[in-house]
């Protein structure tokens, strides 16, 4: 078999500018903006919702006690787990020195920017005094207390902070060289201004460049521990419990190939109408579809066996309330659909990737990935909400049901993420132009060899 | 390493050529030939990493990983010795029996601590040995600049200790599209002449 190249065609160094940048100075297209406005307006609305939450308090929300957790936790584990292929994709393929990752990382990392934007709000909006949140930091209180280091919520704190910092630097210094190729071609001298700054006055100098391969580099090495560590660590918010269903070593690896998982099938989500709404099926092949779609098929038999390890585990111990949760709570429970719901879209629907067929076929593999997401959505919402309203004690029993403010709170963050990622894609290039250029030096130099 | 300012005036005081070139190839070439004659080659400008000009331009390797390594190190003792000051030595708090001083749970955060210093360390080290930001760099002066970031070579040629005329006919002969250059001033970048530059010299056809 022919394998799809990665670029098509042999175009010139202008020719790759002018596709990858076009976008930027072309009026909005009709469809841009309608989306545009109506992600914007779910955004309105989250920030309503949030207001509203604080100033009536928490008890909008269908949380109760025990099950004190819920939707803000569950949107906070998907909204982070999702950030998390966009790291792997630029950090963990650009050590690999993988050429198909160049055409998709850009925007891969922006996902993760905006993905732990929407996670960040969960924790804070959660707390119930969201003006107290700087008790997470250690400052000189007038009461001489600090946080308990040794709990795992100040340790979630700093990972997903470090985590936000660290991509911004990353996703910003990968931009630089392109926000000057920006700066160079837009017309009028407002929106070369606008532009030069943000490139920093980058002049493609090689006495630059030897610093900045260094700098990349070196970013790259330090998220590719780090994505590692920032789910382990959010995993480790449930592990650290005695709950049945959370109190497992299993977690971090777990959460970390779920993460990425869903991250992937959230790369699929979004590249799939990007190169048809743009036209850069020459930049974002098929061959990146079916690359994608492997590595979600991978990732996801790594849950697959997670899964059974956690119920093998469960039968094993013999441990009665352990065995209760995963044999009787999640299968026939009170919110068992959502079990089912995660167990058909995580563990049958990847399994199509196996045919090239569906992997290569825009539409067939764009339905697959919409599966995943609500399937690892699904999984999020019965490890949480399931394990919480079984407890050890059948007197602490207790069903949970969201309210319409917990689906309009996380509808809108969905909407506020489409939001920014219209903005970044209209006025960023979003593939990385001298990245493309160099790859396309080089696949004609293996041509010509 | 210079302070970027000072770097900058010394950047500036050097009388140069901006020799611009159509392919990263006739740049290589007249670059070797450049260096083979005597001359001074201070820096390319490309629209895409070329690694033989890098070699050429700049063949010493970048120092930045010690910098970032420091960083972390700085960053893994800042964090380690946070927590040890909050729950060991300030107000040791006894929470279900714990050791005050329990290293496996300060893991975490004294690795986040040393991934945030030293990743802080790496952006802005670039910066500062760059001399970014610099916005107003006489480079941008140089008539056709805009297409460095596009589809033309830039090479930056000193002057010094040449002849103008031979210099500009030999990098018109090297294959130069255009050469432009800048006086000497021992003005730094405040100075508004200092980006002053001479009109272009097209080659005849």
């Amino acid at each position: 078999m022919i394998e799809t190249p990665v670029l098509v065609g042999a175009p010139s160094d202008a020719e790759l500018t002018l596709a990858l940048t076009r976008s930027v100075w072309q009026p909005p297209r009709k469809a841009w903006l309608a989306l545009l406005g109506l992600s914007g307006l779910f955004a309105l609305g989250l920030f309503a919702l949030i207001a509203y939450t604080f100033s009536e308090g928490v008890g909008l929300w269908g949380n109760n006690i025990p099950v004190a957790w819920a939707f803000a936790i569950i949107n906070f584990v998907w909204w982070i787990g999702i950030g998390h292929a966009g790291t792997f994709i630029s950090a963990v393929l650009l050590l690999l020195e993988q050429s198909w990752r160049t055409s998709i990382n850009r925007f891969a990392e922006a996902m993760t920017l905006f993905a732990v934007v929407q996670a960040g709000i969960f924790p804070l909006i959660h707390l119930g005094r969201p003006w107290f949140a700087y008790w997470l930091v250690p400052y000189p209180a007038t009461m001489e207390l600090w946080p308990n280091f040794k709990s795992a919520l100040p340790w979630d704190a700093a990972a997903v902070s470090t985590y936000f910092t660290v991509s911004l630097l990353f996703w910003y210094l990968g931009l630089i060289p392109d926000l000057a190729v920006v700066r160079d071609a837009a017309p009028g001298i407002w929106r070369r201004r606008i532009y030069g700054v943000f490139a920093l006055g980058w002049r493609g100098s090689a006495r630059h460049l030897r610093h900045y391969r260094i700098a990349y580099g070196m970013l790259a090495g330090l998220a590719t521990p780090l994505v590692l560590s920032v789910h382990s660590v959010v995993s480790s918010d449930f592990a650290i419990t005695i709950l049945p269903g959370w109190h497992s070593t299993l977690f971090p690896p777990y959460f970390v190939a779920g993460a990425i998982f869903s991250g992937f099938a959230m790369v699929t989500t979004l590249m799939v109408p990007i190169r048809r709404l743009f036209g850069l099926e020459h930049v974002i092949t098929t061959r990146h579809l079916d690359n994608v779609a492997k590595f979600t098929l991978l990732t996801g038999l790594i849950v697959d066996f997670s899964y059974l390890c956690e119920f093998y585990i469960a039968w094993y111990s013999g441990e009665a309330p352990e065995y209760y949760t995963f044999f009787h709570a999640f299968i026939t429970g009170p919110n068992a659909g959502i079990f089912w719901t995660a167990m058909v879209c995580n563990v049958l629907v990847p399994q199509l990737y196996w045919f090239s067929a569906v992997r290569r076929h825009p539409i067939a593999t764009l339905c697959v990935a919409i599966l995943v997401n609500v399937g690892m959505w699904s999984e999020r919402f019965f490890l949480i909400v399931i394990s919480l309203e079984r407890e050890y004690s059948v007197s602490a029993w207790r069903a949970y049901s969201p309210t319409w403010v917990d689906w309009g709170i996380f509808a809108g963050t969905l909407g506020f993420f489409l939001f920014l990622f219209l903005l970044f894609i209209k006025y960023v290039p979003f593939v990385p132009v001298s990245e493309v250029k160099e790859l396309a030096r080089e696949l004609a130099e293996e041509g010509h060899a | 390493m210079l302070e970027p300012a000072k770097r900058h005036a010394r950047e500036l005081a050097r009388p140069v050529f901006y020799a611009e070139f159509a392919s990263d190839t006739a740049a290589v070439d007249a670059a070797r030939r450049l260096v083979e004659r005597g001359h001074g080659v201070l820096d390319a400008f490309t629209p895409r990493p070329v690694a033989a000009l890098e070699e050429l331009v700049a063949p010493e390797r970048s120092t930045l990983n010690r910098s970032v390594f420091v960083g972390g190190l700085i960053g893994a003792c800042t964090g380690l010795g946070i927590e040890w000051a909050c729950n060991a030595w300030d107000y040791p708090l006894n929470v279900g029996g714990r050791p005050p001083f329990a290293l496996p749970a300060y893991i975490p955060i004294t690795f986040e601590a040393m991934v945030l210093f030293a990743s802080l360390t790496a952006f802005f080290g670039f910066l500062h040995r760059a001399g970014l930001p610099w916005l107003a760099h006489p480079a941008f002066e140089v008539p056709g600049f805009e297409r460095a970031s596009n589809d033309r070579f830039f090479l930056l040629v000193e002057r010094a200790g040449a002849n103008d005329e031979e210099l500009q006919a030999l990098l018109v002969e090297l294959g130069a599209l255009s050469v432009s250059g800048t006086p000497a001033r021992e003005t730094p970048r405040r100075d508004p002449d200092a980006v002053a530059v001479t009109p272009n010299t097209e080659p005849a056809e």
